[in-house]
């Protein structure tokens, strides 16, 4: 495990380490969300009250859940960057930042769909909807402040501290349904306690999320194995493989 | 057998709602890929333009 997590601590290591998970990656990910959405649109029965319109959760839900573990996990690598000042930290937290920002508007896009059949509108001023918003925000500002900076170390090192300042938006999202009253369905599922929603419509959807998760972790991995070879290009290593590929 | 299928489609009316929700994930997806394609382009052609300057 420590070994592990040293090599992927080490530009070198993670480049020629991460190249044996793309195929995993891609083909886990290709494979649950083509099963999982197959499932969730043609298997699931509909929904007593929402009829087919509940099929938007399989999309839905997903996006909005990888959203917020994205920022998460975005704020554990800060730690890293700013405590630790492990390098690999700052280049994959840019990248979860890019892949969140995809994953936030799709939340909040596919939530306004589903909005306007069951809700009667588009997009209402609610507790949960504003602090997604918030959070799309969040993740535009740390990836143009990352943009901003021509020295790419100095500018992890902002864009960590911005991330851990924007931490606080994550609680206001999972509770906004509790502390407020919003048009918005609390939570589907949660780690701690039992679902409320039935096996036939649950199971799809943790397809999904498996999925989607997978596919999200394919395109950080793959950017930051870019990104790398860029601020890496100073090293023996990226010489030698460029070489070899004839750049 | 393409009533059943037609009827899948009208997703209970809900289609209108339902299928433009799942085209845009599968755009969004679609271009991330695409946009990792188009990184690692730039990424050869400024690494073949700085080493061509050492």
């Amino acid at each position: 495990m420590w070994k592990l997590l040293y090599q992927l601590a080490s530009p070198k290591s993670f480049y020629q380490t991460s190249r044996r998970w793309v195929p995993w990656l891609g083909g886990g990910a290709f494979f649950l969300l083509v099963v999982g959405i197959l499932w969730g649109l043609v298997f699931a029965p509909p929904d007593y009250q929402q009829g087919d319109a509940f099929r938007i959760i399989y999309v839905h839900v997903p996006t909005a859940f990888l959203s917020m573990a994205l920022y998460a996990w975005m704020g554990f690598l800060a730690l890293l960057l700013l405590i630790w000042r492990i390098k690999m930290a700052g280049v994959i937290l840019t990248m979860c930042a890019q892949v969140g920002a995809s994953m936030a508007f799709l939340a909040l896009v596919t939530g306004s769909i589903w909005g306007k059949p069951m809700w009667g509108a588009w997009w209402v001023w609610d507790a949960r909807l504003t602090s997604e918003l918030i959070l799309l925000f969040l993740y535009g500002a740390i990836l143009a402040t990352g943009n901003a900076y021509q020295n790419k170390e100095q500018g992890d090192k902002v864009v960590a501290i911005l991330t851990l300042v924007g931490l606080v938006d994550l609680p206001i999202i999972h509770y906004s349904v509790y502390w407020w009253n919003t048009l918005h369905q609390g939570a589907t599922f949660s780690v701690f306690a039992k679902p409320k929603i039935h096996a036939s419509m649950l199971y799809p959807l943790l397809l999904t999320l498996l999925g989607l998760s997978l596919y999200c972790l394919l395109v950080v991995v793959l950017k930051a194995r870019n990104e790398l070879l860029l601020r890496e290009r100073r090293q023996r290593w990226v010489r030698v493989l460029m070489e070899g590929e004839g750049v | 057998m393409m009533n059943q299928f037609l009827q899948w489609v009208a997703m209970g009316g809900y289609s209108i709602y339902i299928w433009p929700a799942y085209g845009l994930v599968c755009v969004v997806l679609v271009m991330n890929l695409l946009g990792i394609k188009w990184q690692r382009q730039r990424t050869r052609k400024k690494l073949h333009q700085w080493f061509k300057k050492q």
